[in-house]
């Protein structure tokens, strides 16, 4: 055989390796297309305005989400408001106090690897223990955000780390020459400067809290009602779909409807942040 | 005219803050045997150079000789390089730099520095200089607004900049950006200005801009500039001081004043730098 005509590159040749990657990409997307085909498919005839304001009657056959989308509201800014402070803090240890090689930040750093590595069900029954059994707080709204929380916070953290690593160093030379103590020049500059990453973190750690279901199932509970404090059950999205899914016979119209604007939702955050850093990174984040 | 009111208000809004009672004239620097190690290897070593008060103090030589690390031991930037070590005695006036007790924050606000490219914060051009001033206490927007002028003036921005003081700075050119990163550092009144190749990022004009306004700054502050373009430090030096590499450690060759220097050169090594660079 001759060489020369295998590598030469004016001779497009399909070869098994062109074929098996392109095929293979293209089976991912397939797969993609053929899910959200799917939910909208089949999700598409179950949405309507009152679905999204009216409360579920029948276990969830038929009716609405309202409360069920207040719920997830709820537990997701339960879960933000406890793991931003504390996931900012260790981010900050980790990038700008604990040297990769000390030993307390490789201990850190281990124990968010493992942490992270935790499958969800295992958060669901730690926080149902801890949470709702050791603190009391029962089946609720808080049991739920917090157990979150637990959840989210390596991802969170390993992304705010990076995003504090990553500002570029002529800016902590000036801020330093500037004679700014370490407290302010992370106060002032440092959290500024990487608040895009920051931001991406938490939209990635708010997605993946809002898909979570096992986590849920015995922390925050089932209780499709509205709920009326952060100690009420309350019911996530997709804990509803979970349950019509599976535990409603003729729920499966609402449950696609539901799965639909689960997905409209998550899309929805990642554009608009997409957007925003888009912004806020071109332009420069002055305020006067 | 304004300047003095500027002076006046950053002075008494530092007396109001209770943080410091310094008297506004530029300082004198003196280094005895001072050497920089990092990991162990020396960057320079014995550096004896005396830099008097209100001048322009050149540093040249030749890449790798040291001339950034001795401008860091200046405001103790070496702090930040993990490893590295600093020996000798440093003082500024009175004041020992490298002992341990020293108060960095004050130190770094005497010893301003800019760096080779210019690094305006991503803000826009008030916030980048109202930032070090509220940091150092000072909080009434008119007197940050008036330092800010001052400063703006002093580097020959303020024409330029004045209706565009919120716009990003990031947006100025690089000149710009470079004189706002002085005026950044003058908000500060510091008595002591280091300059680490301040105009190799800039295109020719904007270095004429950036270097005549560091030549008003003579008498009022003392000022050490790394350069590596021997023309401008024969334009801009009262005092020159030449940094060589032997066995690959930085050292002093010859210092004085920039005439001596150029014209009479005691030491052959600094004769054939300056005729080679000079052709
Ligand atoms: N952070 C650091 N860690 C280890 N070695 C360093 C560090 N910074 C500088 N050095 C070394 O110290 C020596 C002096 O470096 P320095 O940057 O002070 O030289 P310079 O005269 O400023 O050079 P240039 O003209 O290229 O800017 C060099 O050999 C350099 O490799
Ligand atoms: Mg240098």
């Amino acid at each position: 055989m001759d060489v020369s005509t295998a590598s030469a590159p004016n001779e497009p040749r399909l070869r098994a390796s062109d074929l098996l990657v392109w095929s293979a990409a293209l089976a991912s997307l397939g797969v993609c297309l053929a899910i959200v085909g799917h939910i909208f498919w089949q999700g598409a005839a179950a949405l309507s305005w009152e679905f999204l304001a009216a409360a579920p009657e029948s276990a969830g056959r038929a009716g609405g989400i309202a409360p069920i989308l207040v719920s997830t509201a709820l537990i997701l800014g339960v879960c933000i408001v406890a793991s931003l402070p504390v996931g900012l803090a260790t981010a900050i240890l980790l990038a700008e106090y604990a040297d990769a090689g000390t030993i307390f930040g490789r201990l850190i750093r281990r124990s968010l690897d493992v942490l992270a590595a935790v499958p969800s069900i295992i958060f669901g029954m730690f926080g149902n223990a801890f949470f709702a059994k050791t603190l009391g707080l029962g089946f609720s709204i808080l049991s739920g955000g917090l157990t979150l929380a637990c959840m989210v916070l390596p991802l969170f953290i390993r992304v705010a780390e990076e995003a504090f690593r990553s500002v570029p160093a002529p800016h902590r030379l000036a801020v330093a020459s500037l004679g700014f103590s370490r407290a302010s020049a992370i106060l002032r500059v440092l959290i500024p400067l990487a608040a895009p990453g920051i931001l991406a973190g938490l939209v990635l750690a708010v997605g993946r809290a809002m898909a979570e279901t096992a986590a849920l199932l015995f922390t925050s509970g089932y209780s499709d009602r509205m709920p009326e404090s952060l100690f009420d059950s309350g019911r996530a999205l997709s804990i509803h779909i979970y349950d019509l899914a599976m535990n409603v016979p003729g729920g499966n119209a609402n449950a696609h409807g539901s799965a639909l604007v689960l997905i409209v939702l998550l899309v929805a955050i990642n554009l608009l942040v997409s957007w925003f850093l888009h912004r806020f990174v071109k332009k420069g984040f002055h305020t006067p | 005219m304004i300047l003095s009111k500027v002076q006046f208000g950053a002075r008494t809004a530092a007396h109001r803050a209770g943080e410091d009672r310094r008297a506004m004239h530029p300082a004198e620097i003196v280094a005895r045997d001072l050497s920089v190690r990092y990991r162990g290897k020396p960057a320079f070593a014995g550096i004896s150079l005396g830099i008097p008060a209100g001048q322009i103090t050149a540093v040249i030589g030749p890449s790798g000789c040291g001339k950034t690390s001795f401008l860091m031991c200046l405001n103790r930037l070496t702090d930040l390089v993990p490893h590295a070590e600093v020996t000798g005695s440093l003082e500024i006036e009175d004041l020992d730099v490298l002992a341990a007790r020293t108060n960095l924050i004050a130190l770094r606000r005497e010893v301003g520095m800019i760096f080779q490219k210019p690094n305006p914060f991503p803000l826009s051009v008030r916030r980048n200089l109202a930032l070090p001033l509220r940091e150092h206490g000072v909080r009434d927007r008119k007197r940050i607004d008036e330092i800010a002028e001052g400063a703006l003036r002093d580097v020959g921005l303020w024409d330029e900049v004045k209706d565009r003081l919120d716009e990003p700075a990031l947006a100025l050119s690089g000149g710009q950006q470079q004189r706002l990163c002085i005026a950044r550092t003058l908000v500060l009144r510091p008595r002591v200005l280091l300059l680490d190749e301040p105009c190799s990022s800039l295109d020719p004009i904007s270095m004429a801009a950036v270097e005549k306004h560091i030549a008003s700054l003579r008498g009022r502050f003392t000022l050490v500039i790394v350069t590596h373009n021997l023309a401008q430090a024969r334009r801009l030096a009262d005092r020159v001081a030449f940094f060589w590499i032997r066995n690959g450690t930085g050292c002093l060759v010859e210092q004085g004043t920039a005439r001596e220097v150029f014209e009479a050169p005691r030491d052959p090594l600094t004769e054939a730098y300056i005729k080679g660079l000079e052709g």
